[in-house]
């Protein structure tokens, strides 16, 4: 069995690791694992969990994405099962609808031979009286090697990585972050713009998106100029903090922009009484083909999706060339097969907080 | 009942305006302050307390305690609520009439004054509801408690009420001279906010209430209070701008006093940051431009004395996400350690200043004849070693709650020596029964 602590190690034994592999010939296996180890370079991430981008150092980043360029093109050689996680288990515990994150985690445990198992609730634990330890230890008995948490309350994920031996993502916690979806994105910008430090604006609703939570702090670290087009109540407080520059008009905001974001208005999220109507929203904020020419030239469009067509986003601008909503989703595969192998096979190990 | 003499302390009594703090011995009989005189010579009294280098002080009066009982003895009762504040040095405490059921007629505020007698080693007092049932639909029969002992009257804010309401609610209590007190946050303004609006709040993703949730309430009570002055104080007041209108209105006369908090006055809204519930309270803590004027307006007397606000809640009521954690800190046992170390040890309150906040100032809100240590007085005593260093572990609590942000704190001052109606209650530091 291919043990992660093999590649690791610096007497590692490729054709033992061949032998036991199961990949596909296709793309040689030899030619992932030495593409990865030349790419890992014996380096692991600073953190045992993934809860906030907060937590990540420049170093993670370089090594997070390096590690999905290679993944990637893994998957697009037409292979995309190998055994790098054969024998551990992932447990994806939903406490909230999700669709495409979850499956996103699910296939690329699945690509990575890992054991995945989802576990869904609809409320949280604490509204069905489980206290948070209660809750970890129940996930620690499953004996996982890695917790993927979605949960509607922000700080649930923190709280729950506090109280489990198992490494922890955080899979989007109320309105606080989306660390992988951040991610994503910006590994799709650095295939186009490579380590360029961009001019970057959020259009919408930055108050209830925890997507914008995780992008926000990651773009501040990359050294982006951040902008954000919104109404005044849709704007989180102290955001200046964050370097962010505010503008209530969105035309104000795209002169010099390289990447235009827009944030989805959580209606589902009680955000429908801070604008007045969709309609007035749509015809201030709305990403159309005359507000994106306001833009430079070749700037690109993003979206976290889901989009609602012709009012976050006009179908023109989103099936426009510049659009890398496509990109971003298939980036979302080879991202999480990165960050999903980095902390299992992180050899500092949490300490058991229960003994 | 028991003579006791208490040798060597420094006594201080902030009515005492020539000589507020000086070393006298203090001898007790039948219950009462006898005697405060240097080298008091009383060979026969039962009990010596040496009282060298440490404070000798009235007991601290609490006028914001959560007993919990009747309802949730799960969290407290009245006894455990009584323990815990004679741990700290706590000889009076007025509980809260946000119990199960509400306390807003004789019958319940007698139930709790009658319970606080029979099992409480502190004196117990109440305040009952302004409203009945705390609904602030109809108001309760305030005189009727008045006659059976409450002390004042609360009005929560919890229910969105009235202006009109509000305003009558003066006048029937300026008829009956019943002082109201009150928690001033405007349900509406606060939505569904858990903690504070700002940087943290948005760090965390967490929903926050602005600082007018507070100060609002309080600059519309001042306009009724102009057309209606009638004793009325704010209750654990937490931002800049709130000190600001109570100073003003101090100023122009207005009958009206207020209170701080112990966490108030020692944390910030960050201290919730790693989604920390031990910190989630409400009024929820603010930034520290709003901490610094609570402590400037403790110096200038806009506020009038320190509180707990003690909260007792159950373990797994903390221990869930943020948002659905109890709002709540216990704080009687932490209550003389904290403020002293942050406000006598900074030198921001002389001694004097600071035991008239916690002791005569909070006794003459509520009306009580405690809180003063001369002579011919009930002798309701806390001596405290101010020079003692400690860490505050809240596994060894008396109360039922262990919910506090300042568990593993080091502290300086520590209750030595209580007691209560001329009968001791603590003997160093440990409580008699």
């Amino acid at each position: 069995m291919l043990a992660l602590d093999e590649l690791l190690n610096t007497d590692f034994d490729l054709p033992k690791i061949i032998s036991s592999s199961t990949l596909n010939p296709r793309m040689k296996s030899s030619s992932l694992l030495t593409q990865l180890k030349k790419a890992r370079k014996g380096k692991n991430l600073s953190v045992p969990d993934l809860i906030s981008i907060e937590n990540l150092t420049l170093a993670d980043l370089e090594l997070i994405f390096d590690l999905t360029g290679v993944f990637k093109k893994f998957i697009e050689s037409g292979d995309k099962k190998c055994d790098l996680l054969r024998g551990k288990t992932i447990i994806n515990f939903f406490n909230e609808n999700s669709t495409r994150t979850r499956s996103s985690f699910e296939l690329a445990g699945k690509h990575l031979g890992a054991d995945v198992v989802n576990v869904s609730g609809s409320a949280s634990s604490g509204k069905k009286g489980e206290t948070l330890g209660d809750s970890a230890r129940t996930l620690d008995a499953l004996n996982a090697d890695l917790l993927i948490i979605r949960d509607a309350n922000s700080g649930a994920s923190f709280q729950l990585s506090q109280l489990t031996q198992a490494p922890v993502v955080n899979a989007g916690d109320g309105w606080h972050e989306h660390p992988t979806q951040a991610l994503l994105e910006a590994f799709t910008l650095r295939e186009k713009f490579g380590k360029q430090k961009l001019t970057y604006l959020f259009v919408g609703d930055a108050l209830h998106s925890r997507v914008f939570g995780s992008q926000v702090r990651l773009y501040q670290k990359l050294g982006f100029e951040i902008r954000l087009a919104a109404p005044a109540t849709l704007i989180p407080k102290g955001i200046e903090n964050w370097g962010v520059k505010v503008f209530y008009k969105i035309e104000d905001a795209l002169p010099g922009c390289d990447a235009i974001h827009a944030i989805r208005l959580q209606t589902e999220r009680a955000a429908g009484k801070f604008v007045a109507t969709g309609r007035e929203y749509s015809k201030n904020y709305c990403l159309n083909p005359a507000r994106v020419a306001l833009a430079k030239k070749d700037a690109v469009i993003l979206h976290a999706g889901p989009v609602i067509r012709e009012f976050d986003i006009r179908t023109e601008v989103l099936e426009s060339p510049n659009c890398l909503v496509q990109q971003m989703v298939k980036n979302g595969l080879p991202i999480r097969m990165a960050l999903e192998w980095l902390l299992i096979s992180n050899p500092k190990k949490k300490i058991n907080p229960w003994k | 009942m028991k003579t006791i003499l208490i040798k060597n302390g420094k006594v201080v009594n902030p009515l005492n305006r020539r000589n507020p703090v000086r070393i006298a011995d203090i001898f007790i009989r039948d219950g009462k302050i006898a005697k405060i005189k240097q080298n008091l010579a009383r060979p026969g009294a039962d009990i010596v307390i040496d009282a060298k280098g440490k404070l000798v002080t009235a007991g601290l009066v609490d006028m914001h305690v959560h007993l919990r009982e009747p309802g949730r003895e799960d969290k407290e009762t009245i006894a455990t609520a009584t323990r815990a504040a004679a741990k700290g040095g706590i000889t009076t405490i007025l509980g809260m009439p946000n119990t199960n059921p509400t306390i807003d007629s004789q019958t319940t505020v007698k139930f709790v004054l009658e319970k606080g007698r029979e099992e409480g080693i502190v004196n117990v007092l109440t305040a009952g509801a302004l409203t009945k049932n705390m609904e602030g639909k109809e108001l309760a029969e305030i005189w009727e408690m008045k006659m059976n002992g409450a002390s004042m009257v609360i009005d929560d804010c919890a229910e969105e009420q009235g202006m009109g309401l509000r305003r009558l609610a003066l006048e029937y209590c300026k008829t009956f001279d019943m002082p109201i007190l009150t928690h001033p946050e405007d349900a509406d303004l606060k939505d569904d906010a858990v903690m504070n609006e700002g940087w943290a709040a948005t760090r965390m993703g967490l929903s926050g209430s602005p600082a007018s949730t507070e100060s609002l309430v309080i600059a519309r009570t001042l306009e009724l209070l102009r057309e209606v002055p009638t004793p009325y104080h704010f209750t654990h007041v937490t931002t800049a701008r709130s000190v600001e209108l109570i100073r003003e209105a101090k100023k122009t006369g207005l009958p009206v006093t207020a209170d701080v908090t112990t966490h108030h006055l020692l944390l910030t809204d960050e201290a919730c940051l790693n989604y920390n519930t031990a910190a989630k309270v409400d009024p929820p803590l603010r930034t520290e431009i709003d901490r610094l004027a609570l402590i400037e307006g403790l110096k200038d007397g806009t506020i009038d004395a320190i509180i707990t606000d003690h909260a007792p809640h159950l373990l797994v009521e903390k221990f869930v996400p943020f948002a659905e954690a109890a709002v709540g800190i216990v704080g009687l046992e932490t209550l003389f350690a904290l403020s002293y170390t942050e406000l006598v040890e900074k030198k921001i309150l002389s001694l004097t200043e600071f035991f008239a906040k916690l002791t005569v100032n909070p006794a003459k809100i509520i009306r009580s004849n405690r809180g003063t240590i001369e002579e011919g007085v009930t002798a309701d005593i806390s001596i405290f070693d101010p020079k003692m260093e400690w860490k505050i572990d809240k596994n060894k609590f008396e109360t039922k709650g262990r919910n506090t942000p300042f568990d593993g704190w080091k502290v300086k001052g520590k209750t030595s020596e209580v007691i209560v109606g001329g009968a001791p209650v603590v003997r160093q530091g440990e409580l008699l029964k």
